[in-house]
């Protein structure tokens, strides 16, 4: 192993490097050949072990220090002082041993303490109330010690440790809209590209299709409504499809089994496509504002807000009922359908603009069905964490 | 402060050096022990009793030159006595049987894979020689120097570059069975 791969971990490089004279030693088949380093590098650093967090040494501490306090001291057995192998010392020059000796020398000004925030200064600090305002050096440089743990070994030590920086995450306490800023967050990862992309292209071909389709006409009839009050309300419904697409499969078991409850889950996904496809479409509003819309921006804006919120609501419903591919042409069934029957469904005539007759109804009627789906949603997830329902299409019994 | 200092202040029955110690220390001996005993459990007790034995050592005026490695070999020890306990191995056993019994289905995403691959390197650590797996884990896991792990195996430092080299050619062997057998596995 005379040369670095780029897909040779760092760290077995260097040991391998170590170890170049054995390699030299060896036969053909008997040295590390690269494909060897790089199949070690791909498994090994996959061994983790969990670390202690800082609590867990507080409480070790504890549960030591009244040794320390003890004065009385048995001695070692002849085998523990064998593993010990520690060099004779000068002991016996040393006074008895103090329970709270107070250490005076001259040291070196401590560094700053840069993590400090990441201690209980109370938690620590304890042990320096036995030394007087003379051993203020030796205390400064042990808080900085315990503030940066080892300077001398590792610099990665100094930093507060995973576990504990996960406890204090989960720990936290965030507003209502926060934490649900934090679901959605955690879940935009988990969206491909391809959503966001493909969202904003749509949205893109809407605003350019709008001022040639706006109030089109359908065999004789004028639709009452907009490319971008058809499209965005879709686009989210098949949004919801496509993230939700999971249920009903192992993938979902697996899904709930990760430290966030479905109603959390469901939570997170929902923003991130509502925030998304909402944001999306009233920059096309504002967009289409500019000279093409025949009704005022207001009203536009709730002619495709309310749909949006109904079809996500009714897809999700109708996915955790039927599945997702049912739920999903059923409800692009029922949008469709409104197209060629908006003279007859009247009120229910849901992608409508401002200009139709029905409009205001065709609204409030959306909006109790939106809620009313929603209900349902909570319903079906309540029920399922309470396990009443399979949560793998196919298991029901 | 370098560990011998702290050793030296130990010795004088300052908490604040054992506090300094056990915030250095605590993390990495038992990860090394949790590494070498496979049960949180036992890692957390033995962790505790490789302290206590330093601060005995300590205030008995038994200092080490060098604190790591003389903290790790305490660490080995330990674990060396669990091994010889007759209770110790049945559970080992038995935790073997639970990892070989794990079922190689229902693999749906590449979490219950890497905890998979994670039980594959314990298997081949396993395969190694006791003494080997240690050096494997002290020099690769905790990054300690070479002459640090001859000084804990108590071995010539010719010996144990030979035995790790070793090691890691056998564990890049088991690796290369394992990949070679999921292939064909997947053909």
């Amino acid at each position: 192993m005379r040369k670095k791969s780029s897909a040779v971990d760092p760290k077995l490089h260097a040991i391998l490097q170590e170890l170049s004279d054995e390699h030299r030693t060896k036969s053909e088949a008997d040295a590390i050949t690269e494909t060897d380093a790089e199949r070690l590098s791909r498994h090994l650093p996959r061994y983790t072990v969990a670390e202690p967090t800082l609590q867990e040494s507080r409480a070790l501490v504890e549960r030591i220090r009244p040794l320390l306090r003890e004065n009385r001291l048995s001695p070692a057995s002849d085998e523990e002082a064998a593993a010990y192998a520690a060099p004779e010392s000068n002991s016996s020059d040393e006074p008895a041993f103090p329970v709270r000796s107070i250490v005076r020398f001259s040291v070196e000004p401590a560094a700053p303490a840069r993590n400090a925030h990441s201690f209980d200064e109370n938690a620590v600090s304890e042990p320096f109330a036995h030394a007087d305002a003379s051993s203020s050096p030796m205390r400064t440089k042990l808080e900085s010690e315990l503030c940066f743990t080892s300077a001398s070994e590792s610099k990665d030590e100094a930093q507060a440790r995973f576990s504990d920086r996960l406890r204090e995450a989960a720990g936290a306490r965030h507003s209502a809209f926060g934490t649900i800023i934090r679901y959605a967050a955690v879940h935009a990862k988990s969206f491909p590209w391809m959503f966001w992309g493909l969202s904003a292209f749509a949205v893109f071909l809407g605003v350019l299709a709008s001022p040639v389709a706006t109030s089109g006409v359908l065999g004789g009839e004028e639709l009452h409504t907009n490319v971008l009050i058809v499209l965005v309300p879709l686009l989210a419904g098949l949004s919801v499809s496509y993230s939700f697409r999971s249920f009903g499969t192992p993938m979902f078991e697996l899904e709930l089994s990760f430290p966030m409850t479905p109603m959390q889950w469901l939570l997170g996904r929902l923003t991130v496509i509502v925030f998304y496809q909402a944001g999306l479409a009233l920059a096309a509003s504002f967009v289409l504002n500019r000279e093409w819309l025949n009704e005022s921006l207001p009203a536009f804006v709730i002619s495709w807000l309310v749909p949006l919120g109904l079809y996500c609501a009714g897809t999700l419903a109708l996915t955790l009922r039927f599945g997702t591919w049912y739920g999903t042409l059923i409800m692009a069934a029922l949008w469709i359908g409104q197209i060629p029957l908006q003279q007859h469904v009247g009120p229910l005539y849901f992608i409508s603009d401002s200009n139709h007759p029905h409009w205001a109804a065709s609204k409030i009627i959306a909006l109790l069905l939106t809620l009313l789906l929603a209900a349902d949603v909570i319903r079906q997830f309540r029920k399922q964490r309470a396990g009443q329902t399979a949560l793998l299409r196919g298991t029901e019994r | 402060m370098t560990d011998e200092e702290l050793i030296q202040q130990l010795k004088q029955g300052n908490e604040a050096a054992l506090e300094a110690l056990v915030f250095r220390y605590h993390a990495p001996i038992r990860s090394y022990i949790a590494r070498l005993v496979r049960n949180p459990a036992h890692a957390d007790e033995l962790t505790q009793e490789c302290f206590e034995r330093v601060c005995r050592a300590a205030l008995n005026g038994r200092l080490p030159d060098r604190v790591r490695p003389w903290m790790y070999r305490i660490a080995t020890n330990l674990c060396r006595d669990l091994w010889k306990k007759s209770s110790y191995r049945g559970e080992l056993l038995a935790e073997q049987h639970k990892m070989i019994s794990y079922p190689d289905r229902d693999t749906v995403t590449s979490i219950l894979e890497r905890q998979w691959e994670r039980e594959e390197i314990i298997r081949a650590l396993e395969s190694l020689p006791e003494d080997h797996r240690k050096i494997v884990i002290l020099r690769y896991y905790h990054d300690l120097k070479l002459e640090e792990i001859a000084e804990i195996m108590e071995m010539p430092l010719n010996t144990l570059k030979s035995k790790l080299y070793k090691s890691l050619k056998s564990l890049a062997a088991v690796f290369a069975g394992k990949e070679e057998r999921t292939v064909a596995e997947k053909k």
